[in-house]
């Protein structure tokens, strides 16, 4: 287990998912309260500077979860920033900027810029056109990894930020929770703010289980103050503030089977894997179930093993199982 | 007339205030009943009954006085009439006493009424269909049969079915939520009916469970008792003092006093017999001395016991070799260092040197506890001596964990459990036409991505309005954390909560069991049932109001189960109604 006392002294590392998938942000700009990407891109860096100016060593890295695929926005390799440096020419010089804040800036907009002139990837990737937020987390995830074990002093206290502005993904839902129980593992907690588009269960389940703070933003145009009020606060700084947070969890889950976001569903008391039909065997495991399923019934609420039929978690004050089958 | 589900057991002719009638003994009571009337008069439950007396087994007149509990004491005194009068008030007077037994034990549970007894014995409808009376017709089995004598009835009973009401009845009174189930499903509800109680799974579950730890509580090896054995006078009649030596005692005698049973095997039965063998020691100097711990100045001089009692000394008065002590832990062995390190700590020992006054009674009490300490010979006590001392050295608990054996999750198809991310099918939101034309767009809005972040990025005002609606949630979510000290309940309503809830679960266990495959009449019964339960709500509510609990805690922490209940209702009235 890792350390997880927070202190003053702490080096806090603030990774950065930005979700950068064209076609969310093309409705977002669109919406009754719109938000253009290069105006969320704005805000965000005015939050990365204010990050960085808490204190003289934090640190903050950014990950695009683009259409297909995922980049690093900051920081980039040796060879892209000498790349860059043979062609500054392109960035103005600002001589009453503070040149670290300057640096992530530059750093940023240029690998967006990169991202972006690349339409082919995402035109190959395209399938639903979700974002690539499993991908995201896991790079998120390894470049936490790498950095602290070059901590020797254990000081560096990492979180990840999400900006999600494009909808669940139920292909991803295995790799999400992976990523989100290594996450939990590692005492990381994953905070969500939802720039744009309705809720996103799984992203909830991860800020749940992680204990980070979600949020759904009402007002897309003043993001800055949304990010500012709820997610600079570093990990110490928790300890003693009350932040907003959600209060009802979306607890569904994906089947494994149609990958489909389900209520009710079956669970292989094996593998725990999640089906919304039943079959004779489980697809994964192949246990062979002994007993048969219900026939479906007419109209809703079918009698099942319900692990994921609780959307409510405050149905746990109850006495005991609500579901009205506990064993079949 | 007949309780509903009530059992006969026994019955017999007799005579009540010289009126001809018969004497019934049922699950729940007794009863006399005139002959060519249907009145039960008198009935008393078996919790009523203070005692019941017998006329003498010479007399001619064969009788038994039943007298109830005070504060209103009658006596009902019944003549048995059939020429197997006696063998029939035998019986049931036993069972009568039996049930009362019964019925004084669950009185004294407070929890449990006696009517949980009468209908444990309710389920053995089939085994014998004399004993099973119809309740509403009783006068088509009460004819007075010359052949069916209380005798003749019980063992008609199913012998395994007998086994398992005592087992059913000792698992209710074992388990309290078992018991608490029974009570308001089978007894006060009359939900459902004894055999589906107990076919269910979930009930089942709980049995196996039990039987479970019942298992491994009797696996246990209970250890002697440290007791020495005292032996007092049991009766004093004049100058004669009575001592009661049971078989129990006398094993204790031979245990503690090595000596006496030696002089036991030498003795008896051949120069002694046995009663004059214990008559001789009660009044020998060797009993009275481990008695009182003087010597006696009035016993007589016995040749058996007076040798028993040189053994003793002797046996005392040296220090017993250390070749008795073959269990020895090497580890803790005081005798092997007592002689070292005087100066360092080891205080030399004067307490067993020979000569101490207290010297035998401390070796007695010594050589006792070692008795007491010794284990039935284990198992593996073959094993050699080396292996012995390793095993005293090695402490298990300081030893490497040994790794759990884990069952590897064997994921049969990974390719298909990974390669999610990269399939398609259903239309996503997200995924539209001009996907390509977008993409390009923001390809040519950000090739000359230049953000001006000195410029202003909102108004004041959406900044305000936004640290208001913040401020508004965090505070939201303040007065409900304030709100979870309330949330705990007092016992007594959290206790009914818990009742209501488990039995509305069991209920609709029920219910879905009945539902698929389709069991009309039981599903009927449990539609009827849920309704009721759903009415029951309320009284929980009443209690929880008495004890002033948070009524909407109760509300919301009882919501998932009547929704459950709701959903149930809503099937079953979505059934097509069965054809006719």
């Amino acid at each position: 287990m890792l350390d997880t006392a927070t202190s003053e002294d702490d080096t806090n590392l603030l990774v950065t998912i930005v979700d950068t998938n064209p076609l969310a942000w093309q409705q977002s700009a669109t919406a009754k309260i719109p938000l253009s990407l290069d105006d969320a891109i704005r805000q965000i860096l005015i939050f990365f500077n204010a990050h960085m100016a808490l204190k003289h060593d934090n640190k903050v890295a950014a990950i695009a979860s683009h259409i297909g695929h995922c980049k690093f926005l900051y920081p980039v390799t040796d060879a892209e920033t000498h790349r860059r440096q043979a062609n500054q020419y392109k960035i103005s010089k600002d001589a009453n900027a503070y040149p670290n804040f300057k640096d992530v800036n530059d750093d940023i907009i240029e690998s967006l810029r990169s991202l972006m002139l690349d339409t082919d990837t995402p035109q190959k990737n395209l399938n639903d056109g979700t974002s690539m937020i499993s991908g995201a987390l896991s790079m998120a995830l390894c470049y936490i990894n790498r950095i602290m074990n070059q901590d020797d002093l254990g000081r560096i206290k990492p979180r990840i930020l999400v900006l999600s502005v494009s909808p669940d993904s139920p292909y991803q839902y295995i790799s999400i929770m992976n990523a989100v129980f290594s996450a939990q593992k590692m005492s990381i907690p994953i905070d969500v703010c939802k720039v744009y588009g309705g809720e996103v269960a799984f992203l909830q389940q991860a800020s749940h289980i992680t204990g980070g703070v979600y949020l759904d933003v009402e007002n897309p145009q003043a993001l800055l103050q949304y990010l500012l009020f709820s997610f600079l606060p570093e990990r110490y700084a928790r300890n003693y503030l009350c932040l907003p947070n959600k209060e009802q969890v979306d607890f569904r889950a994906a089947c494994f089977c149609h990958k489909r976001i389900i209520d009710i569903g079956y669970v292989c008391s094996v593998c725990l894997s999640i089906f919304c039909s039943w079959s004779p065997v489980c697809s994964t495991c192949r246990t062979k179930f002994a007993f048969r399923a219900l026939p479906p019934l007419a109209g809703k609420g079918r009698p099942a093993i319900s692990r994921t039929a609780s959307p409510a978690p405050s149905a746990a004050a109850s006495p005991g199982s609500s579901s009205p089958m506990s064993t079949t | 007339m007949w309780e509903p589900d009530e059992q006969l057991v026994l019955r017999a002719n007799t005579k009540y205030k010289k009126k001809d009638g018969t004497l019934f003994a049922t699950s729940r009571r007794v009863a006399w009943q005139q002959s060519g009337s249907r009145q039960l008069h008198p009935a008393v439950p078996y919790g009523d009954i203070q005692v019941q007396m017998q006329s003498p087994a010479t007399d001619k007149n064969v009788k038994l006085k039943i007298v109830t509990n005070p504060p209103d004491p009658k006596s009902f005194v019944f003549m048995f009439e059939s020429s197997r009068a006696l063998a029939e008030r035998e019986a049931i007077k036993a069972f009568v006493s039996e049930s009362m037994a019964r019925a004084r034990q669950l009185a004294g549970d407070k929890s449990a009424t006696p009517a949980s007894v009468a209908t444990l014995t309710n389920d053995s409808p089939v085994s014998s269909v004399a004993s099973t009376p119809a309740p509403s017709t009783p006068t088509t089995t009460l004819t007075p049969s010359n052949g069916a004598t209380p005798a003749a009835l019980s063992p008609n009973l199913n012998v395994s079915r007998q086994e398992e009401i005592t087992n059913r009845r000792q698992l209710l009174s074992t388990n309290k939520e078992l018991h608490t189930l029974h009570s308001e499903l089978v007894i006060n509800g009359k939900n459902v009916t004894e055999e589906e109680f107990w076919e269910s799974p979930y009930v089942q579950k709980i049995r196996q469970q039990m039987k479970k730890d019942a298992a491994s509580k009797e696996g246990q090896q209970k250890g002697k008792s440290s007791k020495m054995v005292e032996l007092r006078p049991g009766q004093q009649e004049g100058s004669d003092v009575k001592y009661t030596l049971t078989s129990q005692i006398i094993h204790d005698i031979f245990a503690q006093y090595p000596s006496v049973k030696r002089a036991y095997d030498a003795n008896v039965p051949d120069k002694l017999s046995e009663h004059n063998f214990w008559r001789r020691f009660l009044a020998s100097e060797f009993f009275h001395r481990t008695r009182t711990g003087n010597r006696s100045t009035n016993a007589v001089a016995d040749d058996v016991f007076d040798k028993c009692l040189r053994e003793e000394d002797a046996e005392n008065l040296n220090a017993p070799s250390l070749a008795e002590y073959n269990h020895f832990k090497k580890t803790i062995d005081l005798s092997a260092t007592a002689e070292d390190h005087n100066e360092s700590g080891n205080a030399p020992d004067f307490t067993m040197r020979p000569g101490s006054k207290n010297l035998p009674l401390i070796r007695r009490f010594n050589r006792h506890a070692m008795r007491v300490l010794e284990v039935p010979t284990r198992r593996d006590a073959a094993d050699d001596k080396e292996d012995d001392v390793t095993s005293e050295i090695i402490i298990s608990d300081l030893m490497d964990e040994q790794p759990f054996s884990r069952t590897v999750l064997d994921i049969q198809d990974t390719r298909r459990y990974f390669e999610s991310q990269s399939r398609s099918q259903d239309q996503h939101p997200l995924a539209n036409g001009n996907a390509s034309s977008i993409l390009s767009s923001f390809s040519e809005q950000f090739s000359h991505f230049e953000p001006d972040l000195t410029k202003q990025l909102m108004t004041p005002r959406a900044a305000v309005n936004v640290t208001g609606s913040l401020t508004e949630i965090i505070k939201h979510k303040n007065i409900n954390q304030s709100m979870d000290p309330d949330l705990k309940l007092p016992a007594q309503v959290q206790q009914k909560m818990i009742d209501y809830h488990s039995t509305t679960n069991e209920i609709l266990r029920h219910f879905w069991s009945s539902f698929v495959p389709y069991k009309a009449e039981k599903n009927r019964r449990m539609v009827d049932s849920l309704k009721r339960q759903k009415d029951k709500m309320s009284e929980v509510l009443i209690t929880a109001n008495s004890f002033k609990a948070n009524l909407d805690a109760v509300k919301h922490a009882l919501s998932p189960v009547i929704k459950a209940v709701d959903t149930a209702l809503k099937s079953a009235e979505k059934r097509p109604p069965p054809r006719k």
